[in-house]
């Protein structure tokens, strides 16, 4: 049974100061006036010129899109406060991305902000030796990081069909988090913050049965927790 | 099961055709199951629902074995469509709403090419809408006896909108239905001699393992069905244990739950429900959900759908008692428990929440209410 001395018991474990760094962001980005921030976008990757390497991107970006449809459906039948996410769009349209000319940290930084994007998919498709594929994503969460040790998480998976529901998954627990501290920014109620953060843990736990855990699983783990743990604190001080 | 042809699908928004009619009590609610017939290169993703389709059926029963009591589980349907318009759970809603189906599932998805294989995506749509059925034994519903009158809790079902795990379909199944006509009829459940292929309409009559009879246009045959992967999916276990609670086959519901949660590759969200299924089911056949619950708060512990069912089994714990004239101190601890339960978690909640407010109210008619239901 989990009572409020033992969730504080946990938060000392949990890195207080963690905690701290997000519940700054959940008053900073209240009332936020141009609202949340409700684009993915997705650069080309490199590697994707060839017609095989190009078939895959544009694959996987057509899976991407059809998942995000699903993905908002399901939460909008959770509670209908989240019908803002029905504007949520992966961006360019089309099968392409938008061309990569990102080539500092800050001009990443620079573009997050300025695009109002909720997080960039960036990456590369890599030729392996047997002349099969894997791509290599990195997903930029900008301010949006809360307790994730850097920006941005990488994830490195074969192009096929085993590791389908791995691929789905990690864009999946991006996105989740990523919204979650979009909602947390701008003081969402801590129900609706922890629904996502909820279903975010759901996808670590698929990820986490399916393979070893990875850095990027580990970080991103605490980041839930830490920010799950930091909304139950908002909750009972309202 | 009936499968109709593409012309008229198209021509036709309307058309649709039954899977199978269980016999039924005349004044018994029918529950239909549509399956959209999934999107997909070639004829694989028509290959694909056709098997899910048959595997579904075959988890219908029209009554528990043995029935000693000769119960009747009603009439079970399930319909095959054309694709659906957009991928998208509304678009499967509004499909599910059509007057001539009126279905309470739709089963719909995508078979994608991916690396050097493919997959096939499967979701499920349950719209809450009015479906003239007279009863919903999904809709959970605990009456307790107050000095007041009867105090009555109710819940609905934990989720209306699921993606399941990604099927990855078999090397051999990819190569041999990805062209139309490959499900083939053979003359007897043994036999090797091929009398036919599935057509565009087929109904199917009796199974019998792995094997379906079925009329397609003038033969009427065998079809055995390929296993989809070489991994067992969850999707019939937990679209079959819907179907079995939705007529209120309780002890059928909780076999096939039972099957979701040991299989330890079903989504942590899916296995969640099937716990929630499971207790609801065993507190319908008057026993104790408190296990599964438990579990399934171990599994999703932010889950405000967990919490509300744990509550209610709490509740259904408490009218247990009061039947059995248990001691009025462990009645009473039970409602606290209830209270104590949802106070802890109040934190799920949004504010003004109706379900919330009605728990509240009912145990405050009960003299336990909410703010000191744990002193």
């Amino acid at each position: 049974m989990i009572t409020r001395k033992t969730l504080l018991a946990v938060a000392k474990r949990f890195s207080l100061i963690a905690m701290l760094l997000i519940l700054p962001l959940s008053r900073a980005g209240a009332n936020d006036p141009l609202g949340p921030r409700l684009k993915i976008s997705l650069f080309r990757y490199a590697g994707s010129e060839g017609s095989e390497p190009k078939a895959h991107f544009s694959r996987f970006k057509g899976i991407l899109r059809d998942k995000i449809t699903v993905l908002v459906e399901e939460l909008t039948g959770v509670w209908p406060g989240f019908n803002y996410l029905g504007n949520l769009a992966l961006e360019p349209g089309g099968n392409d991305g938008f061309e990569d000319n990102l080539n500092t940290a800050i001009a990443v930084k620079n573009y997050w902000a300025a695009s109002r994007s909720l997080i960039l998919l960036r990456g590369s498709i890599i030729t392996d030796a047997d002349n099969s594929y894997s791509a290599q994503t990195r997903l930029f969460f900008g301010d949006l990081q809360g307790a994730l040790p850097h920006p941005s998480l990488s994830v490195k998976l074969p192009i096929n069909e085993e590791q389908f529901a791995n691929t789905s998954d990690s864009h999946s627990l991006a996105i989740f988090y990523a919204l979650a501290m979009d909602a947390a920014r701008r003081g969402e109620k801590p129900a609706h913050v922890i629904t996502l953060l909820s279903r975010a843990q759901d996808k670590i736990r698929d990820l986490s049965k399916r393979q070893s855990s990875s850095q990027s699983l580990i970080d991103i783990e605490k980041a839930v927790e830490n920010a799950i743990m930091a909304q139950r604190l908002r909750s009972y001080s309202r | 099961m009936k499968r109709l042809g593409r012309g008229w699908a198209i021509l036709s928004s309307l058309i649709f055709a039954t899977v199978l009619v269980l016999p039924a009590r005349a004044s018994e609610d029918q529950i239909t199951l549509h399956t959209a017939s999934f999107e997909g290169a070639s004829a694989l993703g028509s290959s694909v629902t056709t098997i899910l389709n048959l595997q579904i059926w075959q988890t219908l029963r029209s009554a528990p074995t043995p029935n000693p009591t000769h119960r009747s589980f009603g009439k079970g349907v399930i319909v095959w469509g054309r694709p659906l318009a957009r991928y998208s759970h509304e678009d499967a809603e509004s499909r599910a709403k059509e007057g001539s189906l009126l279905a309470q599932f739709v089963l719909w998805g995508k078979v994608y090419e991916y690396g050097k294989g493919a997959i096939a995506q499967t979701n499920l749509s349950i719209p809450a809408y009015y479906d003239f059925r007279e009863a919903h034994p999904e809709r959970w519903l605990v009456e307790v006896k107050s000095p007041g009158g009867v105090v009555r809790f109710s819940a609905d079902i934990p989720q209306r909108r699921y993606s399941f795990e990604p099927i990855v379909l078999a090397g051999e199944l990819i190569s041999r239905y990805s062209h139309p006509g490959a499900l083939q009829i053979y003359s007897g459940p043994g036999s090797q001699e091929v009398i036919g292929a599935i057509g565009d309409e087929f109904t199917a009559l009796e199974h019998r393992g792995g094997m379906v009879k079925v009329r397609s246009g003038s033969k009427v045959g065998w079809v055995r069905l390929p296993e989809l992967s070489e991994n067992r999916s969850e999707v019939v276990d937990f679209v079959g244990g819907i179907v079995r609670v939705f007529r209120a086959d309780w002890g059928g519901a909780e076999l096939l739950m039972d099957r979701v949660i040991k299989n330890e590759r079903a989504p942590n969200e899916l296995r969640t429900d099937a716990y929630l299924y499971k207790g609801l089911a065993a507190a319908q056949q008057n026993r104790s959900s408190e296990e599964a619950f438990l579990e399934a708060l171990k599994l999703s512990p932010y889950a405000k759908r967990c919490v509300v069912y744990a509550v209610m089994g709490k509740l259904s714990d408490y009218r247990l008692a009061q039947l059995s004239s248990t001691d009025a101190g462990k009645q009473r601890a039970l409602l606290q428990d209830a209270g104590r339960l949802l106070r802890e978690h109040l934190y799920l909640f949004g504010p003004g929440e109706d379900w919330v407010l009605d728990v509240s109210r009912g145990l405050e008619k009960l003299g336990a209410p909410l703010a000191t239901a744990d002193r």
